[in-house]
């Protein structure tokens, strides 16, 4: 990719994190429900010098833009929840987090994924339908399903793993699995497909023909072009296992993006809302972006479309 | 290209555990399943059960709640003594108290720290503990410290609540911090203090050595771990990475009633689940209407169709068997019992009013609408409560499901018929269940207004002897119910997991845990 396309990109995806910012700020505060709404009621003058503390007394379009001076400082003010803690420090904290258990993931997805679908292509028959059937059936299960049954066997029945909690890498193995394996079921059916169409290609029989070992062709005619529709999907999958899932994050209590990210909401924690929604965002734009620079790299044709 | 792949994918996984291995904290001496976050470590501003329990290992009060009674204790406070029926109120400070960082802790602190609730700019939800309070530091002739406090009225709960959190005192740097900021290192007067905070992770805290009994406080760290999900609380429990949970699934307490009844003991928790009435809702500002929903209501397959582990209520008010110290006027029936045939009568009673004003009754009652927030339990609850208006009165009530907050501003904005509510006594005292009722107090909600509720409630405030402030606040309830301002259902319940190694645990209708008396038994 050129120098002025990449700019152009970047530039698009400023552009883009400044949209989704203004429309994260209208539907926030939008929604019905303040952050200091709880069961408890607060007394008026509390509730008054609480909401003039924290600038909700103000008109909306100067509150919009208070968060736009702070977005382009990054930093979106204190959590409204955390009170006493700066929505910078929080999604610092759990960032890596989401980090390690999506890097992780994608880790497993990838090996497994492009292993799984080109020995399925390669081998046809039993391996191939195993292949194929499995992802289905990963691909259709939801993930608190197969989440519950990896901690019953992982961890009830084998004994071998906590079943949730944050505490080094014996606590993100399970989720690792849990998060990594779907999106292998997806790579393993992409890679399956692109190799299928390869391997029936004039070229790979071609090369058989020349006497090349089955190890040759694939490493030097089959991979590169079977990854492209991988590498087109890396975005999106990257993105999916790097925010996290909130089922994930959920059912093996860990402290990442994902869990604030609907939390905020739920709580009415704009500033924190915000924040996630933000870093979501430029995650999502930067993962996308890598993803199209691969896709060049495997197949310059793709350039001009990305 | 396969290299660069490979590359790639090694770099993934080293950063993976290198991130992970970064914050690894070791397991702690206790590990409590903490529910939500404690989100504010601020003792003057935390409302929520996990906030208290939290504060409950990092601060200490006046005094402290006995794990098994609730009754108070000296504990800052060497002793305490109450005259007109605790409207004054005496305590007399220990000698050398200090702070955890080794500061002289002074009955000062406890002023400046009262007076810091009462601020508005505090945003203290419990700044009306000490309305109308006078405190007095007086120093004794042995160079002691007591701090008197006078109420306008009796307040014979008030040593109860200075073993609360909002009550214990705050450090200096705490008292000058600007507000909405938390001082580092957090320096507080309880049997822990603050070593680690990792938002929605845990909170990890350690034995104070300046603690006035540290000697007696037996478990060197706590890890107060932040655990939304109530399944996987249990799996941390049953896996033995957690020793203390707040609350189950329901769906489980059969089966740990059963199979684990070492370390599960369902107790009756000083809280109730009610429904409001709007007073204002067109149909609902009949009373024969609203008898006829509270009157058709079977309580006792209420809570059965919930688990069994939640009491039928008649009154809003929790009863408090054999732990409390409080006079107790004696008990009247309930004027909102179960009974069908009544209930027909007063439906039958407003549907002829109905048609008298000109409405399709039919037509008019097929629009009352229960609100519940969203969530699994009230879901139950809402299907139970829908049938038993169906079979008993053939009404259709709908059921409209909202997210918490939203079901809460629907409620506060006055657009609901019927809204799904509970309550959590702060203390143990009635007062802390009729006091949001007053006419037009900010968590009234109702409508309702009655001088003579308000009355009882005055006269209970100003009473200055405990006995007969328990009767006008009994007086005052009655009113609430005859009036059918809300219409309780069942009496909550503590259902907590506690490792049975653990001693020093005693179930009570707080669902208080006093950390520092916990210890492993040998």
């Amino acid at each position: 990719m050129s120098g002025g396309r990449l700019l152009r990109r970047c530039g698009a995806l400023l552009l883009t994190v400044l949209v989704v910012h203004a429309l994260a700020f209208l539907l926030v505060r939008g929604t019905r429900g303040g952050p200091f709404d709880e069961e408890r009621e607060l007394a008026p003058e509390v509730r008054a010098a609480l909401e003039e503390r924290f600038g909700l007394r103000r008109p909306l379009h100067e509150q919009y833009f208070t968060a736009l001076a702070g977005l382009a400082r990054c930093d979106f003010g204190p959590s409204l929840r955390y009170r006493d803690t700066s929505v910078r420090a929080i999604l610092a904290d759990s960032l890596p987090i989401s980090l390690a258990v999506g890097a992780g993931a994608l880790t497993i997805a990838l090996l497994l994924g492009v292993a799984a679908g080109l020995g399925a292509a390669q081998r046809g028959g039993f391996a191939e339908a195993l292949v194929l059937g499995g992802s289905t059936l990963l691909l259709a299960l939801p993930g608190f399903v197969l989440a519950g049954a990896a901690v019953l066997f992982f961890s009830f029945r084998l004994g071998w793993l906590p079943p949730a909690g944050f505490g080094g890498v014996r606590h993100l193995l399970l989720p690792w699995l849990c998060l990594g394996l779907p999106l292998a079921a997806q790579i393993a059916r992409l890679a399956h497909g692109g190799a299928r169409e390869v391997l029936a290609s004039a070229a790979v029989r071609a090369a058989r023909a020349r006497g090349l070992s089955r190890r040759a062709v694939l490493r030097h005619h089959v991979l590169r072009p079977a990854l492209v529709p991988v590498a087109a999907f890396f975005g999106p999958a990257a993105a999916a296992a790097l925010t996290g899932s909130l089922v994930i994050e959920q059912v093996f209590a860990l402290p990442g993006l994902g869990t604030h990210f609907v939390q905020a909401a739920l709580n009415r924690d704009f500033t924190l809302a915000l924040g996630a929604t933000v870093v979501f965002t430029a995650l999502l734009g930067l993962c996308t972006l890598l993803s199209d620079l691969m896709l060049a790299r495997l197949d310059p044709r793709a350039e001009a479309l990305t | 290209m396969l290299r660069r792949v490979r590359r790639a994918l090694a770099g993934f996984a080293l950063l993976a555990p290198i991130v992970a291995f970064g914050c690894v904290p070791g397991r702690a001496e206790l590990v409590v399943v903490n529910g939500g976050d404690a989100a504010l470590l601020d003792p003057h501003l935390g409302t929520s059960a996990a906030e208290a329990r939290v504060a409950a290992a990092l601060h200490a009060g006046l005094t402290r709640l006995a794990p098994a009674t609730l009754a108070p204790l000296p504990d800052l406070a060497e002793e305490f003594n109450s005259e007109e029926g605790g409207r004054r109120w005496l305590f007399l400070l220990r000698p050398s108290l200090t702070w955890s960082d080794g500061s002289p802790l002074c009955a000062e602190d406890f002023r400046a720290s009262w007076e810091r609730l009462r601020l508005p700019a505090t945003g203290a939800p419990y700044a009306s503990w000490l309305d109308g309070a006078a405190i007095e530091i007086r120093l004794r002739p042995d160079g002691r410290e007591e701090i008197a406090v006078e109420f306008p009225g009796a307040r014979p709960m008030f040593a109860e609540m200075t073993a609360l959190w909002p009550l214990a005192p705050v450090h200096a740097t705490l008292r000058a911090a600007a507000p909405g900021t938390l001082p580092a290192p957090l320096v507080t007067a309880g049997p822990y203090l603050l070593v680690r905070r990792a938002v929605r992770d845990r909170i990890r805290v350690a034995r104070n050595p300046h603690f006035w009994r540290a000697e007696s406080v037996a478990l060197g760290s706590l890890d107060f771990l932040a655990v939304e999900s109530q399944f996987t609380a249990l799996n941390l429990f049953l896996a033995g990475e957690a020793d203390y949970v707040p609350s189950v699934p329901r769906l489980a307490v059969p089966r740990l009633l059963a199979e684990h009844a070492d370390a599960f003991r369902p107790s009756p928790q000083y809280a109730s689940l009610f429904l409001r009435v709007n007073l204002r809702h067109p149909l609902l500002a009949d009373r024969d209407l609203r008898c006829a929903l509270a009157r058709a209501l079977d309580r006792t397959a209420l809570a059965e169709a919930l688990g069994g582990a939640r009491q039928p209520a008649e009154r809003l008010v929790p009863p408090l068997p054999g732990t409390s110290r409080l006079p107790v006027p004696p008990p009247t029936a309930a004027p909102l019992g179960f009974d069908p045939q009544a209930a027909r009568a007063h439906l039958a009673a407003a549907r002829a009013r109905l048609a008298a004003s000109g409405e399709d009754p039919e037509r008019a009652l097929a629009a009352l609408e229960l609100l519940v927030p969203a969530s699994e339990l009230n879901r139950d609850l809402a299907a139970a409560l829908r049938e038993q208006w169906k079979t008993h009165l053939g009404l259709p009530v709908r059921i409209l499901a909202l997210e918490g907050r939203e079901a809460r501003a629907a409620e506060r904005a006055g657009e609901y018929a019927l809204s799904r509510s509970s309550w959590v006594g702060d203390y143990l005292d009635p007062e802390t269940f009729l006091a949001p009722f007053r006419g037009g107090g900010p968590g009234n909600r109702t409508g309702f207004a009655d001088p003579r509720y308000d009355a009882c409630l005055d006269a209970a405030a100003a009473a200055r002897d405990a006995a007969e402030r328990a009767a006008q606040l009994e007086r005052a309830e009655r009113i609430l119910l005859e009036e059918v301002a809300v219409i309780p259902l069942l009496t909550d319940a503590n259902l907590e997991l506690v490792a049975p190694d653990l001693q020093g645990f005693f179930p009570n209708p707080r669902g208080h845990v006093d950390w520092s008396a916990l210890a492993r038994r040998p």
